[in-house]
């Protein structure tokens, strides 16, 4: 095992271990920051926009996705700026859109994720800004928030079925073309990693049915 | 472990015949027989590439070049081509389809060369200008149509526009396009066959990648490359010598190299230009790039949208590939190259280095965090050197003339000349090609051939560049980023005073939703979003906090997106902002400055100098101008009107107003 490094998080000092996502770090640090497309074991995926920090960079302070960041020596990173909490309820509501959700813990977390916000400014929540009518188009898979999980499990331990179709908006998973007679594994692992609930059946039900939903 | 129960793996012999056996190792040799590349024709040397195409350049004939490229074609050049090519000259005259000479207002071009090297410029060509070309062919100079006379020089050289002398002016806006331009890499383009490399070669073609082959070596290339400061034309602006440097420093012995031709910028065309037009240059360009960093393989990722392109350079490869300029042992001189042509299936986020890497693994073209930066570990993880077209069209320039000949024009910081397309609210279209760090209002006006006050913006860099405010700036690398815009890949739209910023600007967001991969959060849902919120102010629904929230959600997608298309998606938003925010405060409260968006405009009829033509009643296509007796004659009837301009533009008498007042919904 590697030494472990110094890194400031929010002005305190910590220690980390190095070339692990940060995420991970800040997490056996106890500081859980929300997120809902990392598994420790996949390759981070970066979707959900939810585990931002501000990490400091050269001279000014820069957001990313702490998932996709490695811990370095000496970094300084800010978990509960007032931007970070700006950028994540503006995620949040973004994700929002994509509901209902199967599973309503998700959208519990994300109004959190909003009033805190709201509250850390002292305004009530913003006119602008409603759940029902807001949204523009239809998305065409409801209740999916593209994390991409199914997706790299599938290709980690499963038979590989499950691939990103489209782009865009229209972006959706989907069953990989082609191979319509070896059936997946069945292993269910994109079942019970799917944050949302919206693979809640076979997945091939799932995903080859939703014309008739 | 006991020793007993280790047992090596089973080997089995069988007995076979003697006969067997040897039919068994004549197999075997026959299938280990080292491949034998196909010999094609000797290698044929530069010079008489050269003399062969010198004859076909500078015939004792005349000889009509017609530009074909995509422009003409469009324009309809393919008729005059066929007409001209299938009269029986009777050895006069010879027909060559030749690609753009930039001046796209003027398509379709024919240049008539005389013996004597004297060339007419027949723009805007119809059928009925056919005759004139046929009789100047024939000798006897005809002025229908004629634009311009130049004579060569010297005859029988020919690098470029520059080296001929107009003598006579038909069209002056002719010489005003030309001359203010400096053409060193698309000077030949429009005047050489693109399929042909004899005529390349007559143009001094392939000599830089003789001289760089014999006389110089790699590290003495990237040398040249890196004191002449030749940054990457693609956009970001790398400096090109120091990513060689990278890919050649690297104990990697498999390296590659890339041409990205997939241009995917609306409103930018010079690489697809520079391949229908002179696709040898970038070959030649490719080779010598490959040479410096030691590569083996070269590729070129070129857009399917640009079939002529492709046909192109597929000639030219093959032809390159006969005389021995491309292949094994290039020229004897050991050095082995091979390109080969991928087509990308046209997404625009292809065009993005990494993620263009992924489409030639045969993966989704999802982007990927830099670094690793390509120049270390691209392609199947070996060092690629990822160039744009216009770059790689540079680097002969370079080698042949010296790289402090390079540094003559342009700025310290960006030498060399850039091609820019120019298009919007200008007269004259096309691509030219100027020293960096040219003024925007020697671009626009004079050869644009733009009223000044008629400009209002600039559009630069397509739809991940910035709307700014026209004014007199250098266009080079720093001043255009210091204007709030980003050079992008030369796209330079001149937007008028009746083009709506907002409208534009959401246009071009519209264009990013689409082409977003949809990967990062930000940009796959927040674009959209943010087309909505732009939207509504064109609708004149939005409130008074719409103008904060479009710039916090446009500052939230730059910064929380992985590649570079997500992080400069905003920037029209954001630089227009800078620029013209009163025009979106105009917006909420309901009016258009520019009378572009249609629902916050009103059509008006002022009766004073109204002389009863009724041309406005007749043209509405959705009757509502309606008629009446009384005072009032004639009145729009705002629920039935759509906006369509049509009274306003058919009124000899201009009594047509055009009114932008609050708005309000008249249907709920």
């Amino acid at each position: 095992m590697e030494e472990r490094v110094e890194i400031i998080v929010d002005d305190k000092t910590m220690h980390a271990q190095p070339h692990i996502s940060l995420l991970q770090a800040l997490r056996v640090e106890n500081i859980n920051l929300p997120s809902l497309c990392f598994y420790p074991h996949l390759e981070p995926h970066g979707g959900c926009g939810l585990c931002l920090v501000e990490v400091y960079d050269k001279d000014r302070w820069q957001p990313q996705q702490a998932c996709l960041v490695r811990v370095e020596k000496g970094m300084r990173i800010q978990t509960r700026s007032r931007r970070i909490m700006e950028l994540r309820a503006r995620a949040a509501r973004l994700l929002l859109k994509r509901g209902p959700f199967k599973k309503t813990g998700i959208e519990d977390l994300l109004h959190s994720l909003i009033n805190e916000y709201h509250n850390s400014i002292k305004s009530k929540l913003d006119s602008g800004f409603t759940l029902q009518n807001n949204c523009s188009k239809k998305y065409s898979h409801t209740g999916c928030i593209l994390c991409g999980l199914c997706v790299r499990i599938c290709r980690q331990v499963g038979q590989s079925q499950l691939v990103l179709l489209g782009r865009g908006e229209k972006l959706r998973v989907g069953l990989a073309a082609g191979n319509e007679d070896h059936s997946c594994g069945r292993c269910r692992a994109c079942k019970y990693i799917c944050p949302t609930g919206y693979i809640d059946k076979d997945v091939r039900q799932v995903f080859t049915s939703s014309l008739y939903k | 472990m006991n020793m007993n129960e280790f047992r090596p793996p089973a080997r089995h012999t069988y007995m076979v015949s003697a006969s067997v056996r040897e039919e068994l190792r004549k197999k075997q040799q026959a299938a280990r027989t080292v491949y034998q590349p196909v010999e094609f024709e000797e290698r044929v040397s530069l010079e008489r590439l050269a003399a062969e195409g010198r004859s076909s350049l500078f015939p004792n004939i005349s000889r009509i070049n017609v530009g074909t490229a995509t422009c003409g074609l469009a324009a309809g050049a393919q008729y005059l081509s066929q007409n001209l090519a299938e009269r029986d000259w009777d050895n006069t005259a010879m027909v060559v389809n030749v690609g753009c000479l930039g001046a796209c207002y003027a398509e379709p071009l024919i240049d008539v060369r005389t013996a004597e090297g004297r060339h007419y410029f027949y723009g805007r060509v119809d059928r009925s200008s056919l005759w004139s070309i046929i009789k100047t062919a024939a000798g006897e100079p005809s002025n229908k149509n004629l634009w311009a006379v130049a004579q060569e020089r010297q005859t029988g050289v020919l690098q470029g526009i520059e080296d001929l002398e107009l003598i006579q002016i038909e069209n002056t806006g002719f010489k005003e396009f030309f001359q203010p331009q400096l053409r060193r890499i698309s000077g030949r383009c429009g005047f050489l066959n693109p399929s042909s490399i004899n005529e390349y070669a007559a143009m001094d073609g392939y000599l830089a990648l003789e001289k760089s082959l014999f006389q110089l070596s790699p590290q003495r290339i990237i040398e040249a490359i890196e004191t002449a400061g030749l940054r990457g034309r693609g956009g970001a602006g790398f400096l090109t010598g120091d990513k060689m440097h990278i890919a050649a420093e690297s104990p990697d012995p498999v390296r590659f190299v890339v041409a990205n031709a997939d241009e995917g910028d609306p409103g930018a065309y010079m690489d697809r230009a520079l391949l229908e037009s002179d696709p040898h240059a970038i070959l030649e360009g490719l080779i010598i790039a490959g040479y410096a960093i030691g590569a083996s393989q070269g590729y070129i990722f070129i857009r399917h949208e640009y079939p002529l392109a492709i046909k192109m350079l597929r000639k030219a490869i093959s032809s390159a590939r006969k005389v021995g300029l491309l292949g094994e042992n290039i020229l004897g001189s050991g050095f082995s190259l091979e390109i080969y042509l991928v087509e990308s299936a046209g997404a625009f986020i292809c065009g993005e280095e990494t993620s263009m890497l992924q489409v030639m693994e045969n993966r989704r073209g999802d982007p990927r965090r830099r670094p690793p930066y390509p120049a270390r570990q691209g392609l199947k993880n070996h060092p690629t050197l990822i160039d744009n077209v216009e770059t790689l069209a540079n680097i002969p320039w370079i080698i042949r003339n010296g790289a402090d000949l390079f540094r003559t024009v342009g700025t310290a910081q960006s030498p060399g000349t850039k091609i820019f397309c120019l298009a919007g609210d200008v007269e004259r279209m096309g691509f030219i090609e100027v020293p960096l760090g040219t003024g925007s209002r020697e671009v626009v006006e004079k050869i644009g051939g733009a009223a000044g006050p008629s400009v209002k913006a600039l559009h630069i860099g397509g739809p991940s560049g910035g709307i700014v405010a026209y004014k007199p700036f250098a266009m080079d690398y720093e001043s255009v980023s210091e204007a709030g815009a980003i050079m992008g890949s030369g796209g330079l739209v001149a937007l008028g005073p009746n083009r709506c910023v907002v409208d534009i600007a959401r246009h071009m967001v519209n264009f990013m939703v689409d082409e977003s991969c949809g990967k990062c959060l930000f940009c796959r849902d927040g674009l959209p979003e943010l087309e909505y919120r732009l939207l509504d102010l064109c609708l004149g629904k939005a409130g008074p906090e719409a103008i904060e929230e479009i710039a916090g959600l446009s500052r939230s997608i730059s910064d929380l997106s992985l590649c570079g298309l997500g992080q400069t998606a905003a920037n029209p938003v954001l630089t227009s902002l800078k620029d013209f925010l009163p025009e979106y405060q105009a917006h909420i409260k309901g009016r258009c400055p520019s009378v572009n968006c249609k629902p916050l405009i009103d059509f008006e009829i002022n009766l004073t100098s109204c002389r009863d033509c009724r041309a406005c009643y007749l043209v509405c296509p959705s009757d509502a101008v309606k008629m009446r007796a009384g005072e009032k004659r004639y009145i729009v009837d705002q629920q039935r009107c759509i906006k369509c301009w049509a009274c306003y533009e058919t009124c000899p008498f201009d009594c047509i107003r055009i009114t932008s007042e609050e708005f309000a919904w008249k249907n709920g």
